[in-house]
């Protein structure tokens, strides 16, 4: 682990760990709000699998991690942020059929590239599993509350198809093309994560200023799960840096989930 | 070699035959400790179950598989009382320790008689560390189940979260103590210190007395 590395994780460890601070005060002085408890125990494992990640990589920097227990940390994560989402907004919920088979399509075929590329099939199964079941939450919220209309929504999707369909070219061309196409998936995401996060800012203020209602928490998730799905898909300096953009989403998270008043 | 099963016996019926005598939440701790050797017995079969079919090797099983085992054993007794016989949070989280406790008795009694206890200095250490750590990750496992009933938030995500928590949690232990002479003295300490940090938590913030008198 080289010594960016270890300054990055530690940046992120230090940037969650306020997060988690500021949300269990929440809790424990009176908001008893079931989102914002759910994501507290999401934050709460994320940091702690981090923090064992942190631990195997400076104690054994040339082995590659077999299946750990941070891995349940991380589908753990991921059940919980699902349910936040889903504890969020009242019924009826819209069935989004369309969009939950896209998400799962999705999803699977990230599931399919992380197999490739590792070799590890049942940790990427499980993760793929939970991560499925967090996409299929995000995707009934953002129908719900109109929160990615229009052009967002369509750059968003356009993005994650070309990023499968650059990815699935990769296995048949020369490693300087590969290369290549990772630098174009790393750029793509990294305007998804920005119209998300930038969306979500906006969507603050306009509620603050009583206008757009509800949509800054789902695009704050958006955030996240881009930021999480990039970082899977990166290497060295690319997945640092979404490392950090993951952080900065959990904060975006819960100033959205604390401006938004959630109640019980 | 060792016999782990006659170690088991040999413990367990005194404290079977004391389980006569007493009543309350004194027979819940027994009967739990009871439970928890049996837990460590069935971990460690599984563990070298899947020692042998993964063929990963006995160092990496003993960090990264048996974590995940005897945390996930210890959960089972500890979903029985939460779901089944809806035991109240004190209660929960008494019988919580006593699994824990129980657990890394058998544990350490069967590393003693196959390393020996010569080096009383190592022994002393190793209750300090596993010891606590078995207690600290099952009372935390416990603690976590009795907020999120509380706070009605006490979801399969929230039951795995727990779970996750006191994996991870005892994998680091692991993970600390099979490194270098920094790394193992920060795992020794580990425990000690989360114990602490938990019992002041768990005085100040939650888990109020139930209304129910305890049995």
């Amino acid at each position: 682990m080289d010594q960016l590395t270890i300054a990055m994780v530690i940046l992120h460890l230090l940037m969650m760990a306020p997060v988690l601070f500021v949300a269990v005060r929440r809790i424990v002085t009176g908001n008893h709000a079931l989102p914002l408890i759910l994501f507290s125990f999401a934050l709460a494992t994320a940091l702690i699998s981090n923090i064992y990640w942190m631990a195997y990589d400076l104690l054994r920097p040339d082995q590659r991690m077999p299946f750990a227990a941070n891995e349940i940390g991380e589908c753990a994560m991921f059940l919980l942020l699902g349910s936040s989402l889903t504890t969020l907004f009242s019924h009826p919920r819209p069935a989004a059929r369309a969009e939950k088979a896209l998400a799962i399509l999705f999803i699977g075929a990230n599931t399919a590239f992380w197999i490739v590329w590792s070799g590890e099939w049942i940790q990427d199964i499980l993760t793929g599993i939970s991560m499925a079941y967090f996409f299929c939450c995000l995707v009934v919220v953002i129908r719900q509350t109109g929160a990615l209309r229009g052009p967002d929504g369509i750059a968003v999707g356009f993005s994650c198809l070309s990023v499968v369909v650059l990815q699935t070219i990769g296995f048949f061309v020369p490693a300087d093309t590969v290369a290549v196409f990772d630098v174009v998936c790393f750029g793509l995401f990294l305007a998804c994560f920005s119209v998300c996060s930038v969306r979500a800012v906006l969507a603050l203020r306009a509620e603050e200023s009583g206008g757009i209602r509800q949509r800054a928490v789902p695009l704050s998730f958006l955030s996240l799960a881009v930021s999480v799905i990039a970082m899977y898909m990166s290497t060295g300096i690319y997945y640092l840096v979404m490392f950090v953009l993951a952080s900065i989403a959990y904060i975006l998270i819960l100033v959205s989930l604390l401006r938004k008043g959630v109640v019980s | 070699m060792i016999y782990a099963e006659n170690i088991l016996l040999c413990i367990a019926i005194p404290l079977l035959v004391s389980l006569l005598f007493v009543r309350g939440l004194t027979r819940k701790f027994i009967g739990s400790f009871l439970l928890g050797m049996i837990v460590c017995l069935l971990s460690a079969y599984i563990s070298g179950y899947l020692n042998v079919v993964t063929g990963v090797g006995e160092e990496s099983t003993a960090i990264f598989i048996s974590p995940i085992v005897a945390e996930t054993m210890k959960l089972l007794p500890i979903l029985f009382f939460l779901f089944v016989l809806v035991l109240p949070d004190r209660s929960l989280t008494s019988i919580a320790v006593a699994v824990g406790a129980g657990f890394a008795t058998f544990e350490n009694c069967c590393y003693i008689l196959s390393s020996g206890a010569d080096n009383m200095f190592y022994v002393i250490i190793r209750g300090l560390a596993v010891g606590v750590m078995h207690i600290v990750s099952t009372f935390a496992l416990a603690f976590w189940l009795v907020v999120a009933r509380r706070l009605r938030a006490l979801t399969f995500p929230a039951v795995v979260g727990a779970l996750s928590i006191s994996m991870i949690f005892h994998a680091l232990y692991n993970l600390l103590v099979s490194g270098g002479t920094v790394a193992a003295s920060i795992g020794y300490a580990l425990p000690l210190v989360t114990a602490a940090g938990l019992a002041v938590l768990y005085r100040r913030i939650s888990v109020p007395r139930s209304k129910k008198r305890e049995k």
